[in-house]
């Protein structure tokens, strides 16, 4: 429960002795006090300091008290200060019109000033409990939509997941069918199938890879086993096994690193992964005769004490509508390279997790048809 | 020689369905995706056009609403090669008038005879 002295209340009274015994009680209880003699005068000071209680006289020349609660429900931003009216009118039907007009009690003069009291802290206790209820209500509301969202995006992913693992499946299973119930009589045309079938099974086998990496990342469960890691052996290794595809594409591959050995703290496999999911990235979507460039720096003088890597293309780039969405986790933004060559949608949610689990950030930048630039900082 | 056009982009199934409609006699031109396939069924007419539904870009049955709105191609013959099982994708490919619709994953043999009997009509 908040301190009195932090609930203005308003008397409105056409009285100056009522205005002054109230003004004294109030006062005495720790209230901050604001006083006003006719209706008018109250609307106007409420608009400029809205009070959290409005004592409210029925009986005063010009605007009655009723009108003044009538004229403030009209307000959205006003009708919500709890009215107490204070009348020496005891008839019933004073009593129910004040109400209706939007009051929340009626205290008749002469009053007790214990009374008086009792009543404006149960209101306030009243209302601040309102607020709270309201406050609860707009969380719980933001909780179920942030839950709809996120099992829309499972569903979604569901969808995307299933063909994914069925479209190699159905690859796997159609040809060797085909080769149970056909002779194949030319060796060639066998490999090229058994290949199909290689091709398919290596993907589906990436797919579930990175499924279960997400599926660790998102159970937390995931650690980072720091080790003194020579990153430029490390990312040379990683080279080592994209040489291949990039061979096969006509894309160079460029490293630029400093003169001295770079050591850092990392996790060798973790990294491993990074620097290898964004050199494949970059590789398939990069034409024939592009490349692609792997740089390490140590800027001793910049406000950055760390590692920076970066990987940058020649390729198509990343397209904006992808951009704000390329480290969602289960997006289903998978995208074809420039030869057709598939991914799983989940390699750069990966990367950023992995990083940011080094303490690191990794950032992108991307133009059409130029290329695009990864730059990761890890501390070192 | 009749022709057919397979929009597909698993290239296990389109090598493997290319294979065998060749073998059998068929002329047949693949496409890795919606549209570049629609680009094809502009370009050129087919006996028969068989499509995958969920394709990068655009998607089979897209595809197909775009096709039946071509005057010189909203009579061709499409057959539906998808793992999009469920009744109501099935049904929206009977509404859209395909030939044939056939699940994934599916038998080679299968797929052949449907072929055949389809361009037989």
């Amino acid at each position: 429960m908040k301190q009195n002295s932090s609930y203005s209340i308003l008397i409105v009274d056409d009285t100056q002795q009522n205005v002054q015994v109230l003004s004294q009680i109030l006062r005495d209880a720790g209230f901050k006090v604001l006083a006003a003699f006719n209706g008018s005068s109250a609307l106007n000071l409420i608009n400029k300091r809205p009070p959290d209680m409005i004592l409210l006289d029925v009986m005063m020349p010009g605007m009655s008290g009723f009108e003044v609660a009538e004229s403030l429900k009209k307000h959205e931003e006003y009708s919500s200060i709890p009215i107490i009216f204070l009348s020496a009118l005891d008839e019933i039907e004073a009593k129910m019109k004040a109400f209706e007009s939007g009051g929340v009690d009626y205290i008749t003069k002469p009053f007790q000033h214990q009374e008086v009291l009792a009543r404006i802290e149960l209101h306030l206790r009243l209302k601040t409990l309102e607020k709270e209820r309201e406050s609860y209500i707009k969380d719980l509301k933001q909780q179920r939509e942030n839950l709809e969202k996120l099992n829309k995006e499972k569903d979604d992913i569901l969808g995307i997941i299933s063909h994914d693992m069925r479209n190699p499946l159905g690859g796997i299973i159609g040809i060797s069918n085909f080769l149970i119930t056909e002779p194949v009589e030319d060796p060639a045309e066998m490999e090229d199938m058994l290949k199909l079938i290689e091709q398919s099974a290596e993907k589906l086998l990436a797919l579930v890879n990175d499924l279960l990496n997400v599926a660790i990342i998102e159970a937390n469960t995931f650690s980072v086993n720091l080790e003194e890691t020579d990153v430029v052996n490390l990312i040379d290794d990683v080279i080592q096994l994209h040489q291949p595809a990039a061979k096969s594409k006509h894309v160079a591959i460029i490293t630029e690193y400093p003169p001295k050995n770079v050591m850092a703290k990392l996790d060798k496999s973790k990294i491993t992964q990074v620097i290898g999911n964004l050199i494949s990235n970059a590789i398939k979507f990069t034409k024939s005769g592009g490349q692609v460039t792997i740089k390490v720096e140590t800027p001793n003088e910049s406000e950055f004490k760390g590692l920076r890597i970066f990987v940058r293309d020649t390729g198509i780039g990343i397209p904006d509508d992808l951009m704000p969405i390329l480290f969602n986790k289960m997006a289903g933004h998978q995208r074809n390279g420039t030869n057709g060559e598939k991914g799983t949608g989940l390699g750069m949610p990966i990367v950023k997790r992995y990083v940011e689990a080094h303490k690191g950030t990794i950032s992108v930048s991307s133009n059409p048809n130029e290329g695009t630039l990864f730059t990761i900082d890890l501390p070192q | 020689m009749k022709r057919i056009l397979l929009v597909e982009d698993n290239e296990s199934i389109s090598k493997l369905v290319e294979y065998k409609l060749s073998k059998d006699g068929y002329n047949i031109d693949v496409r890795d995706n919606g549209l570049s396939g629609l680009d094809a069924i502009k370009e050129k007419e087919y006996d028969l056009i068989i499509l995958d539904v969920m394709m990068p870009g655009i998607s089979g049955f897209e595809i197909l609403q775009e096709l039946r709105t071509l005057e010189l191609r909203k009579d061709a013959k499409v057959m539906m090669l998808t793992s999009k099982n469920r009744e109501e994708d099935i049904a929206r490919g009977f509404g859209l008038g395909v030939s044939e619709y056939m699940g994934k994953p599916f038998k080679v043999a299968e797929l052949s005879m449907r072929v055949k009997k389809i361009l037989a009509d």
